[in-house]
């Protein structure tokens, strides 16, 4: 009886496993213009990462400068350009959370440039007490630094209303401008962690590798997707404090979500990899193409500044369709796993 | 009419016969006790750079909502709080959430912001107003124990850390007053099995005072309660949690300064423990039937260094498992959970709840093979010392001498096999 089970179980297995493989086989076969997995990997290194890694380096070298000018000649068309220049860069670094993977989360410059939530008390501290110079910016922690620091002092977390730039105090134009030198420095070693043939790049795309990197990239839309689900709006959603919302002092939680799913739309359309997909599973790639397509339409239809919304029904609805939108894709992405490896 | 349903017989009973050969070698293969499943019906396919960020395979919807839950609370960075000096993050922490140490759930790298440095005099006894561990950042306002620096001596090949204290001088630091214990924070994989491995089991391969003589002993690590009461010592380097609870609890106190109730309250702890508990381990990358796999695994048994790196575990079927799928699994750690005598080359010179500084648990090997995919530059051992995995087995002593010697004495082609099956794993 044991080994009767034992193989009829077998049988069951192996039957639908030698037909769904006959079948995979055909629908395999088609299609001859679909690109490499290492053509994919290499697209994706050169013409969408470090264009975007080039990009965030000139943008935080222009909000330094912007920061420069506000803080020589503290005008409200300065505190204006600061804002926008901090907008732009930060637009920049959210379409790369798909590609957060690498040096990015190994060697710390998310947590340097992205960490959050802020740290109010030690920020209100230090930029109300003492002058803040370059030994003290350098004793805070990551979450009084970076992005969010900078958000922080630039749209009022403090008073909880944008200041004018008359009111920004002697010490609070000092920490931007430390605080933007250093956001400039962390965004030029990003870039050089993934430049030059011993660079992350370099071996992400190394001939043989290509397979394992191909996963790499679709893990990370489907972790920039869950985390998008999760963190970033599910958080939100069930505890209804505007606190745990992600750049709500600047309103931009909604553009920071838009940017994270145009983003994983650059991985599968710019590189290849969707023809790619469709070459294994022309309806699957045709899904996850048009599912993403979906998830920036519902992003783009959140509310801005949504931390005043977060009691408002409609807003809620919104936040929520957008939340089982990133889990749908997600799951629709992973079931593509397999078949580009 | 006879003959051809006698033929017709024949193929059946072959096929039969063959599908009955198949089906037991499939078993074999696919079974419970396939190694490349390497957490049982908890491991996960995923090989990628985000492997042992997966969530275990077999939970349940509800269970797999309740890890997601837990997620958040291992991913989320504390601050300190308006109110009472002290609450939220520190005033003195090692860094501000799980993640900062366990660095995508895998290993950290030997520098502070990932790692932490444990300390005591050198009679064994707590540093004076700095206790057992370096808390080397601190609020605005607050001061750190002391500024750690890490700085490293190269000898033969091999590199081991020096570990620099700068505090208060009113506070002997020196090299000679205390000595100094860096530790990575380990990659967080299959615990909820090896906290689910019944007790009788895991000492079952202890052998304290080596009675069959083969040099290697393997001593469980007893832990007094308050009450007189013995728990056996699982989790950390040198085994001195006895639950993955007690380990988060403790992590939470001495790594971020958050006080409980205070800062966390006890649901949060339990919720931020579940995660620890319903994490995989990955599928190894080759089948058992793979070449690679066979000989490397023959070595590593050759070689002793199953005696202590022991392939097999099993958990127990407990009413209170947190998870279905932790109970009745077979799975493959590479571990003993128990403490041996490690040489003076990784004698640290810090004991700590009775574990000398030579000892340390029997490190788990799953995983291993992804171990730079998921961190890029990594470091093995408790201290993050040896470059690759042929230092760190350069590194073993002690019990382990007679492994090593077998291990430098392999031909060319031996260590290939073995290095590459521990790369797959
Ligand atoms: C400052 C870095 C750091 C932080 C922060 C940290 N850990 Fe750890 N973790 C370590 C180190 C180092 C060890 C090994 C400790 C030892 O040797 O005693 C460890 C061990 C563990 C273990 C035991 C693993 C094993 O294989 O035995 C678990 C579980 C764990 N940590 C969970 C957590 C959780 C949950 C948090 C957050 C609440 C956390 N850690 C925060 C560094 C850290
Ligand atoms: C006497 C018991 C013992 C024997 C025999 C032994 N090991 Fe180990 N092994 C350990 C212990 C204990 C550690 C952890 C030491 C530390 O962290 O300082 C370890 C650590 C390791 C590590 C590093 C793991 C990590 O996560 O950093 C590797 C790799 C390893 N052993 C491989 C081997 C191989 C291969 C052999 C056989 C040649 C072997 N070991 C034999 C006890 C043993």
């Amino acid at each position: 009886m044991t080994r009767a089970t034992g193989w009829s179980r077998t049988l069951a297995l192996g039957l639908p496993l030698s037909l769904s493989l006959a079948i995979s086989g055909c629908v395999a076969a088609n299609r001859t213009e679909a690109p490499t997995a290492q053509a994919v990997v290499q697209t994706f290194v050169e013409k969408v990462v470090q264009p975007n890694q080039a990009r965030l380096v000139l943008q935080t070298a222009a909000l330094q400068a912007a920061i420069q000018r506000l803080s020589e000649e503290p005008s409200d068309a300065h505190l204006d350009a600061a804002r926008q220049a901090w907008l732009a860069a930060r637009r920049t670094w959210e379409t790369s959370e798909s590609w957060a993977f690498g040096p990015a989360e190994t060697e710390g410059f998310d947590g340097a440039m992205d960490d959050w939530p802020v740290n109010r008390k030690d920020l209100a501290t230090a930029l109300g007490s003492q002058r803040i110079d370059s030994d003290s910016f350098a004793a805070l922690s990551e979450t009084a630094k970076g992005f969010h620091g900078i958000e922080w002092v630039l749209y009022g977390g403090r008073t909880g209303t944008p200041p004018t730039a008359a009111q920004l105090t002697p010490g609070e134009r000092a920490y931007l401008r430390l605080a933007a030198d250093d956001l400039h420095r962390q965004a030029a070693g990003l870039q050089t962690s993934w430049s030059g043939s011993q660079g992350f790049g370099a071996r992400l795309s190394s001939p043989g590798e290509a397979g394992a990197a191909v996963q790499e990239m679709l893990q990370g839309v489907i972790g920039m997707l869950q985390e998008g689900g999760d963190e970033k709006l599910g958080q939100p959603l069930k505890t209804r404090d505007p606190q745990t919302l992600e750049s709500a002092d600047s309103g931009n939680t909604r553009a920071d979500l838009l940017a994270n799913v145009e983003g994983a739309r650059q991985v599968l359309l710019a590189t290849g990899l969707l023809e790619l997909i469709r070459s294994k599973d022309a309806q699957l790639g045709q899904q996850i193409d048009t599912q993403t397509a979906r998830a920036v339409d519902l992003a783009r239809a959140l509310p801005n500044s949504i931390n005043d919304h977060l009691d408002n029904p409609a807003s809620r609805q919104a936040m929520e369709d957008l939340i089982n939108q990133l889990h749908g894709t997600a799951t629709l992405v992973e079931r593509s796993v397999p078949l580009v490896s | 009419m006879a003959r051809p349903e006698r033929g017709l017989r024949h193929v059946l009973l072959a096929a039969l016969a063959l599908a009955v050969v198949l089906g037991l070698g499939l078993r074999q293969v696919w079974g419970a006790a396939d190694p490349q499943r390497a957490a049982g019906a908890m491991t996960v396919t995923n090989r990628t750079s985000a492997s042992f960020e997966q969530p275990a395979a077999g939970l349940t919807p509800a269970e797999r909502e309740r890890h997601q839950a837990a997620d958040v609370l291992f991913d989320r960075t504390h601050v300190p709080l308006e109110g009472a000096p002290g609450a939220g993050l520190g005033p003195r922490f090692n860094a501000a959430s799980c993640v900062a140490c366990h660095v995508r759930n895998g290993r950290g790298r030997p520098l502070m912001g990932e790692s932490l440095v444990r300390v005591a005099l050198r009679d064994g006894q707590p540093v004076p107003e700095l206790g057992r561990q370096v808390r080397d950042r601190a609020v605005l306002g607050a001061r750190p124990d002391a500024a750690v620096t890490v700085a490293w001596q190269e000898r033969d090949g091999l590199r081991r850390p020096v570990v620099q204290l700068q505090a208060d001088p009113s506070l002997d630091l020196s090299e000679r007053a205390v000595a100094r214990s860096l530790r990575v924070a380990p990659p967080l994989l299959g615990l909820g099995l090896l906290e689910a491995v019944p007790e009788a089991a895991i000492l079952e391969h202890a052998d304290p005072d080596d009675r069959d003589g083969d040099g290697i002993s393997g001593r469980p690590h007893w832990l007094e309660e308050p009450g007189g009461k013995q728990r056996l010592g699982r989790f950390g380097w040198k085994a001195i949690s006895p639950s993955l609870q007690d380990q988060t609890a403790a992590a939470l106190l001495n790594d971020m300064g958050l006080t409980s109730p205070g800062d966390i309250r006890r649901r949060e702890l339990v919720l931020v423990t579940y995660y620890s508990q319903t994490l995989g381990a990955p599928r190894t990358a080759l089948p058992a039937t793979s070449p690679v796999v066979r000989r490397g695994r023959e070595l590593f048994d050759t070689l002793q260094c199953a005696r202590c790196h022991v392939p097999q575990l099993a958990t127990g079927r407990s009413p209170a498992a947190v998870a279905g799928v932790i109970n009745g699994q077979t799975f493959w750690p590479y571990t003993d959970l128990l403490l041996h005598d490690m040489g003076a080359g990784l004698d640290d010179g810090v004991a700590e709840k009775g574990a000398p500084g030579r000892e340390w648990r029997t490190a788990p090997l799953w995983g291993l093979g992804l171990a730079k995919r998921v961190n890029g530059s990594v470091g093995f051992l408790h201290d993050g010392r040896a470059r690759s995995l042929e230092e760190a087995i350069l590194w073993h002593g002690g019990e382990a001498t007679a492994a090593r010697e077998r291990f430098t004495t392999l031909a060319p082609q031996q260590r290939r096999w073995l290095l590459g099956w521990l790369q797959q794993l």
